[in-house]
């Protein structure tokens, strides 16, 4: 039980990190603009780091995302089944999202761990190493399958602990 | 692989999981793997689709999606929206159906505020759907303008939906958000023409109410200028950053976002709550949103590299069919596609097949863009899987059915098939504005 709270308030501290990317995605392109526009002096890494708030944000607000359920999902079939073959759909969309998550799991530290130990940097006008932006995949799809089994917990539970 | 069975594999998949309500972008992240593994060979595929994700968000492009749906939060979230439409019913008197010319009149001005529009229906559901129910007008009256302009959203800029369009497609964001204007204003006159001639011959459908002509002439006017007017600042700042070509749409959106900002704080209606609240709610829409372009960014890749999509192009190509029979076909398949799917992914699954089609047979490609947007807000109301339809149910009193804001819904279905087709017979409506303010 504490430790599902402990990972609900894991998944709101991911959503306000994705609405802090995003402020500052704002205040740095306004910024920016009225820099250049007024003093003719602009800040060169505006456009890449607005660039990786965008990539943080979105796969960081994901996992919060899906426990909010705003993940839009096409409902025609799951409204019109009903009973066991509701659960059973349910059940079956949970394990598919799922098992995708753990694959974006693997292959992300794969990904990450390859950057890592070839030392691959991205040259822009900030020098980063890539593993460091790589990573952020891995951790959301862990938090992603997390989620997925939670879910899947919960519609079993809710059904007695039967499928 | 023949190209006609990975296309199949690929589709058929990604329809069977979609169909299952596997959330959209896991369905298209699901079939990703299994193209990524047959056709990008194996694990090597895979490594490369973990890394075209990150690639395929890690653009400045694609910023604005968050920035516009932010306006739309803030003025939504700070009250400000409420008490705009507010001065609008203020303003209009004396016409048959006047609450629904209001929300036309509220949901065009709201449109050139904010990018969402769900907000957008939103808004307008909760403050005058009450309203007129509660003063004798009939359902269908009283919701079918309010969904209708929800989706004026799309066309008036800031529209996140045609920034995504314009960033998928590569048709220019900035001459696609101006293309909108004229055609959302069209449409805009449009639906209140009709709704004031349906309530002329069909008086009982909206009462007249005595009350709000007893108003004095300064409480009509004053609150347009507190309200409404100063609004329009915001607009200003974001189309005309673009126009005079110092802004890039990115830049412009950022601009508009700390504009509504300040324009709560001016109203003495932003708090640091509301602030976090507006915030968080653009975070979770905007995830979603990109989320599935993450995912479908690679799906388009996979389906290129398995021969699918020129394949299938080679076939339209043998038909030689004329540029105006293609875009037609264009549009009836995202009406069928819009039945059952969101405009996200509608756009997602049909671009790959229609921008290559479009440039070989020299069809204008903002023109094809705007029309999309008209068909895609169409859908955002055509039964059953309208977004619209939904979020007014969400607004609507529970004595309301389904079925009343399906029918609710039709009449402006058919008005913007008249503007769709007029807009196709003059491309010219859309070309005209972005033409003339690049010269």
């Amino acid at each position: 039980m504490r430790l599902s709270k402990f990972y609900d308030g894991l998944l709101v501290g991911c959503g306000v990190a994705s609405a802090v990317a995003i402020f500052t995605i704002v205040v740095l392109v306004s910024i920016n603009v009225m820099l250049r526009k007024f003093f003719h002096f602009s800040i060169p890494w505006t456009i890449e780091v607005s660039e990786y708030a965008l990539y943080f944000s979105t796969f960081i607000a994901a996992p919060w995302a899906l426990a909010k359920n705003a993940h839009i999902r096409v409902d025609l079939l799951a409204n019109a089944l009903t009973g066991r073959a509701s659960l059973l759909l349910e059940s079956a969309t949970n394990v598919v999202g799922f098992l995708v998550s753990i694959v974006f799991l693997v292959y992300g530290i794969v990904s990450s761990y390859d950057s890592w130990s070839n030392n691959a940097m991205i040259f822009k006008e900030l020098i980063i190493a890539e593993w460091l932006l790589l990573a952020i995949i891995p951790i959301s799809a862990f938090l992603l399958s997390v989620e997925f089994i939670r879910r899947l917990l919960r519609a079993v539970s809710e059904n007695g602990g039967k499928i | 692989m023949e190209w006609s069975l990975a296309l199949l594999l690929l589709l058929g998949l990604m329809l069977v999981l979609m169909l299952s309500s596997v959330p959209v972008a896991f369905a298209f992240l699901g079939v990703n793997i299994v193209g990524a593994w047959i056709f990008l060979g194996g694990e090597v595929g895979l490594v490369q689709l973990v890394r075209n994700s990150m690639t395929s968000i890690t653009t400045f492009t694609l910023a604005p999606i968050p920035l516009f749906l932010l306006m739309g939060e803030i003025l939504f979230h700070s009250g400000i929206a409420y008490k705009s439409v507010d001065a609008i019913d203020r303003l209009i008197s004396r016409v048959p159906g006047r609450l629904s010319v209001v929300a036309v009149a509220g949901g065009t001005v709201f449109s050139s505020l904010s990018g969402s529009t769900i907000a957008n229906t939103a808004v307008l559901g909760s403050t005058l759907l009450p309203d007129m129910l509660k003063r004798g007008y009939s359902p269908s009256i009283a919701m079918g303008p309010i969904m209708a302009t929800g989706s004026i959203a799309m066309l008036i800029p800031p529209s996140a939906l045609a920034v995504l369009l314009g960033s998928l497609s590569g048709i220019s964001i900035a001459q696609l958000l101006l293309a909108g204007i004229i055609p959302g204003i069209m449409m805009s006159i449009l639906f209140i023409t009709y709704i004031i001639g349906r309530c002329y011959l069909q008086p009982h459908l909206a009462p007249a109410d005595e009350e709000q002509e007893k108003l004095s002439w300064k409480d009509r006017i004053v609150p347009i200028f507190i309200y409404v007017v100063p609004l329009f600042a915001i607009f200003l700042v974001v189309v005309g950053s673009i126009f005079s070509g110092w802004a890039t749409p990115t830049e412009s959106a950022a601009l508009g976002s700390m504009a509504s900002l300040l324009a709560a704080l001016g109203y003495r209606s932003l708090t640091l709550k509301i602030l976090i609240t507006s915030l968080m709610e653009t975070a979770k829409v905007s995830a979603m949103i990109l989320f599935i372009i993450v995912a479908s960014m690679s799906f388009s890749q996979i389906l290129t590299f398995s021969g699918g999509t020129t394949g299938l192009l080679s076939v339209f190509g043998q038909f030689e069919m004329t540029p105006v029979i293609l875009v037609i076909g264009m549009i009836c398949i995202l009406l069928v596609l819009g039945a059952f799917m969101d405009q996200v992914s509608m756009m997602l699954v049909s671009l790959p097949f229609f921008m290559p089609l479009a440039l070989a047979n020299d069809i204008n490609t903002l023109w094809l863009g705007v029309l999309m947007l008209i068909v895609m807000e169409m859908s955002f109301t055509t039964p059953p899987f309208g977004l619209l339809l939904y979020v007014m149910r969400g607004v609507a009193p529970p004595h309301i059915s389904m079925r009343q804001i399906y029918s609710a819904a039709l009449p402006f279905i058919g008005l913007s098939t008249i503007v769709l087709v007029v807009l196709m017979v003059f491309p010219e409506i859309i070309t005209w504005l972005p033409a003339a303010l690049r010269n």
